[in-house]
C-alpha cells in the first residue's frame, strides 16, 4: 500500500516541522506550509490524501482555506488540528466541509488514527 | 460624563482587558504545542534506538534541546506580558513610563495584527515621558486607534506606532502604509474612540483626515486633573 500523503498547514513552523518529521518516521509521506495560500499551492501541484490545517492563522483563516480548497478538491479530507475546537468552531468547521477537528496538543496515535480514517484506511 | 458612557467604558474596558489575556493565554499554549511535539520526536528518536537499531544522533538531540529551551523562553516572554498587562488593572490611576507601556500594548497586538496580515512596527525616540493616567485605559485607546487603522484598510502590510514628546505631554501616532478610508464598520470604533481618548483627558488630534488619510494621532497630558 502506498504511503498516506498529508499536508499540515500552520502558521508555527517548528511545529510544522517537526509533526513533519514525526510523521515521516511513522512511514507517512508529510509535508509542511506556513499559510492558508501556500497549502492551496501545494494541493494545486501534489495529491493528499488528508490535509491537517490550523484554524486561525495570518492572512486567510482556516475556514477559508478548506472551501477554497473544496473548490479546488472537493473529495480532499481536511482535519482541522487546533487549539480553538470548541462546539462552536467544531461545528463552524464541519459546516464549511471538515473531516473532523482535532484539539493541539494531540497525541500522535490519535492523529494516526484520524487521518487512517479520513483517508479510508 | 453621561452614565451610559461611563458604562460602556467599564464594559469596553474589561471586555478589552478579557481578550487581549485570552489572546496571549492562546500564544502560551502554541509554545506548549510545539515543546509537546518536540518531546515527542525525542522519544520518537529514543524509541528508534531501542527498538529499530536506528542510531541517535546526539547532535539531532542537542538541536532539539536547544529549540525546546528556545520555546520555553518564548512561553517566559508572553506570560510576563500577560502579568504586566494584567497589573495594568490594578490602579485606575498610576505613573507609567510612557514608552514601556507602549511596548508592551505593542507586544500584545502583534499577534491580531498579524491575522489581518499587518506587521505592526514601532518608531520610538530615545527620550521618553512619565504619563500619570489609568495604564490599561491608555492601551486600550492605543489598541483602539490599531483596530481602526486595521479595519479601515483591507490591504494594509505594515502599520507603525510612534510618538514625539510635546510641552504639555505626548503625541501618540498610529501610521498606516495604506490610505485609512472611512466606513459603517469604522464609525463604531471611531465613536468608541473619541469618547475613550477624552475620557483618559486626551485629545484626538488627527484621524483619518483628507489630507493624510494614513494617520491616527492622539495626544495625551503628562498629567489629567481626573482621578
Amino acid at each position: 500500500m502506498k504511503p498516506l500523503r498529508v499536508l499540515i498547514v500552520d502558521d508555527e513552523q517548528e511545529l510544522v516541522s517537526t509533526l513533519v518529521e514525526r510523521l515521516d518516521i511513522r512511514g507517512i509521506d508529510a509535508e509542511g506550509v506556513g499559510n492558508g495560500a501556500a497549502g492551496l499551492e501545494k494541493i494545486k501541484e501534489q495529491d493528499f490524501d488528508v490535509v491537517l490545517l490550523d484554524l486561525k492563522m495570518p492572512g486567510m483563516d482556516g475556514l477559508e482555506v478548506i472551501r477554497r480548497m473544496h473548490a479546488e478538491k472537493p473529495d480532499l479530507k481536511i482535519v482541522l488540528l487546533t487549539g480553538h475546537c470548541d462546539a462552536e468552531n467544531t461545528e463552524r468547521g464541519r459546516q464549511a466541509g471538515a473531516y473532523d477537528c482535532l484539539v493541539k496538543p494531540v497525541s500522535i496515535d490519535t492523529m494516526l488514527r484520524l487521518l487512517n480514517q479520513a483517508a479510508g484506511r | 460624563m453621561e452614565k451610559e458612557d461611563s458604562r460602556l467604558l467599564w464594559e469596553r474596558g474589561l471586555q478589552f482587558l478579557g481578550r487581549q489575556t485570552a489572546a496571549q493565554c492562546h500564544e502560551v499554549t502554541n509554545v506548549f504545542n510545539v515543546i509537546n511535539e518536540m518531546v515527542g520526536l525525542m522519544g520518537d528518536l529514543a524509541w528508534g534506538a531501542q527498538n529499530k537499531g536506528r542510531p541517535l544522533d546526539p547532535d539531532r538531540l542537542v538541536e532539539l534541546t536547544g529549540k525546546i529551551a528556545a520555546q520555553v523562553q518564548r512561553g517566559n516572554t508572553i506570560v510576563r506580558a500577560i502579568n504586566q498587562f494584567g497589573h495594568s488593572a490594578d490602579t485606575p490611576r498610576a505613573v507609567f513610563d510612557l514608552r514601556a507601556v507602549l511596548e508592551q500594548i505593542t507586544f500584545i497586538a502583534r499577534r491580531p495584527a498579524a491575522l489581518s496580515k499587518t506587521a505592526l512596527e514601532t518608531d520610538f525616540p530615545d527620550q521618553t515621558v512619565s504619563l500619570e493616567n489609568s495604564p490599561l485605559g491608555f492601551q486600550q485607546a492605543v489598541f483602539t486607534a490599531l483596530q481602526i487603522a486595521l479595519s479601515a484598510s483591507s490591504e494594509r502590510r505594515r502599520i507603525t506606532i510612534g510618538y514625539t514628546l510635546v510641552d504639555s505631554g505626548a503625541r501618540i501616532e498610529v501610521v498606516s502604509d495604506d490610505a485609512l478610508e472611512h466606513h459603517d464598520a469604522v464609525s463604531e470604533q471611531v465613536v468608541f474612540f473619541r469618547l475613550l481618548v477624552q475620557a483618559l483627558g486626551g485629545c484626538v488630534e488627527r484621524l483619518m483626515e483628507a489630507d493624510d488619510p494614513h494617520r491616527i494621532t492622539m495626544v495625551f497630558p503628562k498629567q489629567t486633573s481626573e482621578g
